[in-house]
């Protein structure tokens, strides 16, 4: 063991002096005492007795001046062992200083393999370990979800249900506490000065099941959210308070338009309080105060899926049990309705248990988190080969010391003093490194994430030391390894050291892990970015290009029919704005509104349903089929003939066509859409609905999944001219969602000075919302881009780490074979073959890199192979296109070493020995 | 005889770094020497000595050495420190200081 650790070691053990020295004091003492006493005319025996009385308890006083001795002692020796520490770390920053370039390699090596998986390590602790912020026990808080069966058998998950659902979950009294809420984007202000804010609406339970103090103020209670209209008060979050307030501790008491109704914020919620949600929130309201303008029946109907809903259960008590009471509870109150009486109310913690570990945001963290240790591992090795090949230049130092009578434990520990100091720089840069990667992986791969306050807490500097003297002392043991083997004296009697060859073996393994790690990234790299080519390239059957999405947030709440009129007068103004080509009002749309009336074919009892599905309906105005790209392959398309009140018509994709009249044509057949505004809900439209005349057919598009599987391989869609849309079950619902925009250049770039006409166009009593129509889709094609860009950065920064550590490597040999390639050269052999020679060593080391981390990629390509589009994970350009990269860059890196070897001078090679 | 006084909390360490005024000596001899000072009328276990010149020690106002006492026996010897000095001037004040006013506010007036 190295004398770093005796040394420590003396200061922790625990130990047991030679009594010696206090005993010797002790005894003079007494021996001294007794003299005086029998010089003074007692007997021996007398005198020892009362020598004894007068010093009192001896083994106490012993024993006490005993521990003070091993406490100092110890002391000293955690002295000399700090001392010898700050010696070795001012002598390894010295020798350090002299090798600038060594340095700013490991240092930077370390800085972004530590930096990453520092970064990443927040993330999944945000994502998959910690309980939301600020909740109190949150062992028994709980979500609830509804969990219902289809017909078909599919099960599908929802956690917004109705009001009503809420007052029978709440009824069962399955839990201690239950809230509802309901989040929403609202704009705040009034006149020009208005902005959208991120709100929340719950019920008076919330804020008492979550259990949060306030920073400021108080929290919305029961009181202000009675069943009338609620109290309008309002609680700002931390940041937001932050934000807009200046932190200004007097904002109690002030009034917020909030959708135009004027609130008092009465409360500040804790720093780092976000409710149960992960998503952003920046105010918080009581949900019948939020909800007093609403003009519909929302607390009674049960067709309305609102809100969200949280309980804390009573001490115990298990969520699953809780969750069959509340089941039992909820189909009870929902007698009357079959469909409900197969639904489940599942709850589940707020600490992320299963389910979030299966989320696909926590996926894709797994994933940055499996690319960020493999990096980790390739700069490990990495630094070890700078490290290695420095201490072979060093050797002959090493051995002067050794041979002046250092320890070779001595040696060690000053290696190790300098991989540890060189891995602490790396976990400092480290952290700066992590806390600008969290932000842009934040902002770039996990928009919907909400925004930590702070992201370099304890936690993740206790993982980011821990990581750090891992990589430090892993990296230090290749040098110090060599210089505790035997031989290392050698080096003085010159020549080539019988060590050379194990040392040169080493390095191999080394390089040779870099390199077959390298390799499975760029595999990686090759498999994502081919998937992401293949997916964003495909035929939706419809295109986004050049087109905006616009949303209008209305600052009163208008009835349905208003609000369509508002829509529509926009739609025609927008399509007379500068840099806007066509306009249309939109009412669905392929990956975002859905409608799916009830629909009938005349003959038939069932509607037309494939897998499950019933046919999507989009209603259309001529420019709205030109804008999307539909393409007609029978009959016609829909015209501005086609108004209200002349015959109705409808078009259908080829898939429905097939489906419904198998080996007819479509065209001239007719379909009934519409709901049955008389009985209870049914899939089924009624016989008493006109038909409508089918008068094209056109191709198939995608509708909600970039990938062709499942229901959306079977998808059926028709579309009805705008004017005539089937009448509503309700008299207030509104048509129309957007509107529809293209824009005569790039939409991404076009976006700003759009919006902003749009938004004059749109008045001050509507905020308008831009976004491309692409926006929607991205969030499918994310995993790939995120695997994409991942792989690609990581496998780029990982082959240049490798190349410099094969560098190295090759230099190092070659500067060790000086003579051997010196008698080569004087036997007449070519300078070309030196050459050769040389860069065959490196192409041989990539080479058994290559054959291990091929086969190690071809034995994870199974799980890989699920987050692929029509890409194999043993695809066999992916795999010899990695090869080819490496081996070249096997070569590059020779290419130096190999023209000093070549251009060597015999004599001098010789003479150098 | 008068009665043995309890000695004061606190007043041991000052009377050790007096009692070492006289010179370097060991642990036995300062006993001696305040039992002599006192003529044997303050109660102080001499085995609490050891213990309190230790911590004088590391609190470096005594430094020790192993030598051999007049008998040519091993003793460890206890010296005064300049620091240790300077600490007993401080404490000497105060302490008068304090028993005067003590000794003011008690007295039969």
């Amino acid at each position: 063991m190295p004398d770093s650790f005796r040394g420590l070691r003396r200061v922790l053990r625990p130990m047991r002096r030679p009594a010696g020295e206090a005993d010797d004091e002790i005894r003079f003492h007494l021996e001294m005492r007794t003299q005086e006493l029998v010089d003074r005319g007692a007997t021996p025996d007398e005198a020892r007795a009362i020598a004894l009385r007068a010093f009192g308890d001896v083994n106490a006083v012993r024993s006490q001046l005993n521990d003070m001795d091993t406490r100092e002692m110890r002391r000293m020796a955690l002295r000399d062992w700090i001392d010898t520490l700050r010696y070795d770390v001012r002598h390894t920053l010295r020798t350090l200083g002299r090798e600038p370039s060594l340095v700013l390699g490991v240092v930077l090596t370390f800085a972004l393999a530590i930096g990453t998986n520092a970064a990443m390590f927040g993330l999944i602790r945000q994502l998959m370990l910690a309980a939301p912020a600020g909740i109190r026990d949150p062992q028994s808080v709980v979500r609830a979800q509804l969990i219902r069966l289809s017909d078909d058998g599919n099960v599908f998950a929802s956690s917004t249900m109705s009001y009503p659902a809420f007052t029978a979950i709440r009824a069962s009294n399955a839990a201690l506490s239950v809230a509802a809420t309901h989040g929403d984007t609202l704009i705040m202000g009034s006149g020009d000065n208005t902005m959208p804010v991120a709100t929340m609406s719950a019920t008076g339970e919330y804020f008492g099941i979550l259990g949060a103090r306030p920073a400021l103020g108080r929290f919305i209670g029961a009181a202000d959210d009675d069943a009338g209209i609620g109290n309008p008060v309002v609680v700002l979050s931390h940041s937001f308070w932050q934000r807009q307030f200046n932190g200004d501790a007097t904002v109690l008491g002030r009034e917020l338009t909030i959708a135009d109704q004027r609130y008092t914020i009465v409360g500040v919620a804790p720093s780092g309080f976000n409710g149960d949600v992960t998503s952003r929130i920046d105010l918080f309201l009581p949900l019948s105060a939020a909800f007093a303008n609403r003009h519909d029946n929302w607390r009674t109907n049960p067709g309305f899926n609102l809100v969200n809903v949280v309980a804390r259960l009573r001490p115990n008590a298990t969520p699953r049990a809780a969750g069959s009471v509340a089941t039992s509870s909820f189909r009870r109150t929902f007698a009357d309705r079959y469909d409900e009486q197969a639904t489940t109310v599942e709850l589940e913690s707020v600490v992320p248990g299963k389910s979030a570990r299966q989320s696909l945001q926590a996926k894709i963290a797994l994933w940055l988190a499996g690319v960020a240790l493999v990096v980790m591992l390739i700069a490990t090795a990495n630094v070890a080969t700078l490290l290695l090949v420095r201490a072979v230049k060093r050797r002959r130092e090493m051995a002067v010391r050794i041979a002046l009578g250092v320890g070779r434990a001595r040696l060690a520990r000053q290696l190790l003093t300098e991989s540890l100091v060189l891995a602490a720089g790396g976990a400092v840069v480290g952290l700066v490194v992590a806390e600008w990667l969290s932000h842009i992986t934040r902002a770039t791969l996990l928009p919907n994430l909400a925004p930590t306050e702070q992201v370099i807490e304890p936690p993740l500097l206790v993982a980011t030391a821990v990581i750090a003297i891992l990589a430090g002392v892993v990296a230090g043991l290749a040098p110090m390894a060599q210089i505790v083997q035997r031989g290392l004296t050698d080096e003085l009697h010159g020549g080539s050291a019988p060590g050379s060859i194990r040392r040169a073996r080493s390095q191999a393994i080394l390089v040779g892990v870099q390199v077959a790690l390298c390799m499975i990234l760029l595999v990686g790299a090759g498999a994502f970015v081919r998937s992401l080519d293949r997916v964003s390239s495909q035929d939706l059957g419809f295109s986004t290009a050049r087109l905006l999405l616009v949303e209008l947030s209305f600052r009163t709440r208008p009835t349905g029919p208003e609000r369509d009129q508002r829509y529509t007068d926009l739609a025609e103004r927008v399509a007379r704005l500068d840099g806007v080509s066509r306009a249309s009002i939109v009412a669905a749309i392929p990956f975002g509104y859905h409608n799916i009336p009830p629909i009938s074919v005349p003959g038939r009892a069932e509607p037309p349903s494939a897998g499950g599905q019933l046919p999507i309906m989009y209603p259309a105005t001529p420019a709205y089929l030109d804008m999307i790209g539909v393409k007609l392959l029978q009959g016609r398309l829909i015209t501005d003939a086609d108004a209200h009140g002349s015959p109705p018509v409808a078009l259908v994709n080829e898939t429905m066509a097939r489906e419904v009249w198998p080996g007819q044509s479509a065209i001239g057949k007719c379909i009934r859409i519409g709901f049955d505004l008389s009985g209870p809900p049914t899939p089924l439209a009624p016989a008493t609905l006109p038909c409508r005349e089918i008068v094209g057919v056109v191709r198939d598009s995608r509708a909600r999944s970039l990938q062709r599987t499942g229901r959306e391989a079977t998808l059926m869609q028709y579309y009805v001219p705008f004017t005539q849309i089937p009448p509503k079950p309700f008299a207030n619902a509104s048509d129309i969602n957007a509107i529809l925009v293209r824009v005569t250049g790039d939409a991404d770039r076009m976006i700003g000075a759009v919006q902003q006409r749009i938004q004059s166009a749109a008045g001050t009593s509507a905020l308008a919302r831009v976004r491309p129509y692409q926006d929607l889709l991205d969030p499918q094609l994310r995993p790939w881009r995120l695997g994409a860009t991942l792989f690609s950065v990581f496998g780029t920064l990982a082959v240049v780490i490798a190349a410099v550590g094969l560098f190295g490597v090759i230099s190092c040999l070659v500067s060790q074979r000086t003579a051997e390639m010196g008698i080569r050269l004087a036997l007449g052999g070519s300078r070309g073959n030196v050459a050769r020679f040389v860069v065959g060593q490196s192409v041989r080391m990539v080479a058994i890199g290559l054959a291990i981390g091929g086969g190690i990629a071809l034995l994870l390509a199974p799980f890989a192979q699920a987050l692929l589009f029509e890409t194999s994970a043993r695809d066999v350009t992916i795999l010899s296109g990695a090869s080819a990269v490496l081996l070249v860059v096997s070569v590059i890196a020779a290419i130096l070493p190999a023209w000093r070897a070549s251009t060597v001078s015999p004599l001098t090679a010789l003479r150098n020995d | 005889m008068a009665p043995e006084l309890e000695i004061l909390r606190g007043t041991l360490d000052v009377i050790l770094l007096r009692a070492l005024t006289v010179g370097p000596s060991h642990g036995y001899a300062v006993s001696r020497w305040i039992r002599e000072r006192t003529d044997d009328q303050l109660n102080i276990e001499e085995g609490a000595l050891y213990p309190a010149l230790h911590r004088l020690e590391r609190k470096g106002w005594v430094e020790s050495t192993w030598g051999y006492s007049e008998n040519n026996r091993k003793a460890k010897y206890y010296k005064l420190t300049a620091a240790g000095r300077r600490r007993l001037n401080v404490e000497t004040a105060t302490w008068l200081q304090y028993s005067q006013l003590v000794s003011r506010i008690l007295s039969p007036a």
